[in-house]
């Protein structure tokens, strides 16, 4: 299946918002702090930053809940701190 | 992940934890109690051809839904297409399985156990005894296993309704197909119980998790067999590409709840279900890394059903 992604709607958590991941992260250097209720995800080898609509514990693993970039509802597990 | 190990559980009428012979049936056709199971976990099995003097679904079993009833009598009885993977194999590694039924002969040979469960990848069963490695241990209670029956070792008993056997068997056996049957010898007015686990391996791939009936769901649909192989527990059902999975079960089954894993991507789709519906157990075996919803259930019933389905076939509790 294949998906389109569609322009942010100003709704809701987006996968990737401009202002904080750019296209082309650095190499190097620090990684962009999380702003407040952000959390970051390692989606597609590279760390995301989302607003999680949720969180919920699933087994042995921590989910949050966004809307991805082709529009699902997602989960997507969150990596311990540290 | 190169290989998978799959595992199937057989909870029909009782269970590991049944430890003494008060799990039965009773076949006696001048007790008043005539056709009552008395299971502890899932159906126990029927067999009672006459339907004259006793009607489909009037036995005391049907009516309380303790048994599966039987109105046709068979040599050999399949009960479960355990897996069928199409042009993919399976490799078919252990199972053990605890029998019980209404046979009082005495029991010298398999051959001769009525009621008894077996496993074999050919709906032929006479070849069962052809398997590689083979290891049968056949027991009466008490029966006497140290390792593979703690229960049996702790408390022996003996049995005062039939007989229980024990089948165990190890090796290899690389098959498409895998089935569980049980021997009836053609007889009548007969029951039995039994619990038992089956494990396999098979190559990492897509999986379709959806339980299905094999005569009825999954056999009649050539474009399910085109894009997953089908197994009894709903789970360990490979297929080639998630997406040809999906674009399947879109097409066939658009208004059950499904679900199909990307082991490559790591993701487990959702259609008709949320996460609320998925099983801690699922997660923990799948460990996906995403979870995403095509479909949210407009009827939360559908995906119920499904997550009932897949806990029945599964864990007996039918816990979450």
């Amino acid at each position: 299946m294949s998906h389109a992604n569609p322009p942010a709607q100003g709704k809701g958590a987006q996968a990737n918002p401009p202002a904080q991941t750019p296209a082309n992260p650095p190499a190097h250097g620090p990684p962009t702090p999380p702003a407040q209720g952000q959390i970051r995800i390692r989606k597609n080898r590279q760390w995301v930053l989302i607003t999680p609509k949720s969180m919920k514990q699933k087994g042995m693993f921590t989910y949050a809940e966004f809307t991805d970039d082709d529009g699902l509802d997602t989960w997507w597990i969150v990596p311990p701190k540290g | 992940m190169v290989f998978n190990t799959a595992a199937f559980q057989i909870w029909d009428g009782t269970s590991p934890g049944a430890y003494n012979p008060n799990v039965y049936c009773i076949s006696d056709t001048s007790s008043s109690n005539y056709g009552a199971c008395y299971v502890q976990s899932g159906l126990a099995r029927f067999v009672q051809t006459d339907t004259t003097t006793y009607p489909v679904g009037s036995l005391p079993c049907e009516k309380n839904n303790t048994c599966v009833r039987y109105t046709n009598t068979t040599y050999n009885r399949i009960i479960y297409t355990l897996f069928n993977y199409g042009s993919k194999q399976g490799i078919l590694y252990r199972f053990i399985i605890r029998s019980h039924g209404n046979n009082t002969v005495p029991i010298n040979n398999i051959s001769f156990l009525q009621g008894a469960y077996f496993v074999s990848p050919f709906q032929d069963f006479a070849y069962s005894y052809l398997f590689p490695d083979v290891q049968y241990e056949i027991n009466q209670w008490p029966i006497y296993i140290p390792v593979l029956n703690l229960k049996a070792y702790f408390n022996p008993y003996t049995i005062t309704n039939g007989n229980v056997v024990v089948i165990s068997w190890n090796g290899n056996f690389l098959t498409s197909t895998a089935y569980v049957g049980v021997y009836e010898g053609n007889n009548n007015n007969i029951w039995y119980l039994a619990t038992g686990i089956i494990t396999w391996f098979y190559e990492s791939s897509p999986l379709a998790i959806i339980p299905l009936d094999y005569n009825n769901d999954y056999a009649p649909h050539r474009e399910l067999r085109d894009a997953f192989g089908y197994a009894a527990n709903g789970i360990d059902q490979p297929g080639w590409n998630a997406q040809d999975i999906i674009a399947a079960l879109h097409d066939i089954f658009p208004n059950r709840a499904w679900a199909v894993y990307d082991d490559v991507q790591k993701i487990l789709y959702l259609y008709n279900l949320t996460m609320d519906y998925v099983p801690d157990w699922l997660i923990n075996k799948l460990a996906p890394v995403g979870v995403k919803v095509l479909q949210s259930p407009s009827d939360s019933s559908t995906a119920q059903a499904w997550l009932n389905a897949l806990n029945a076939r599964n864990q007996p509790t039918g816990g979450t």
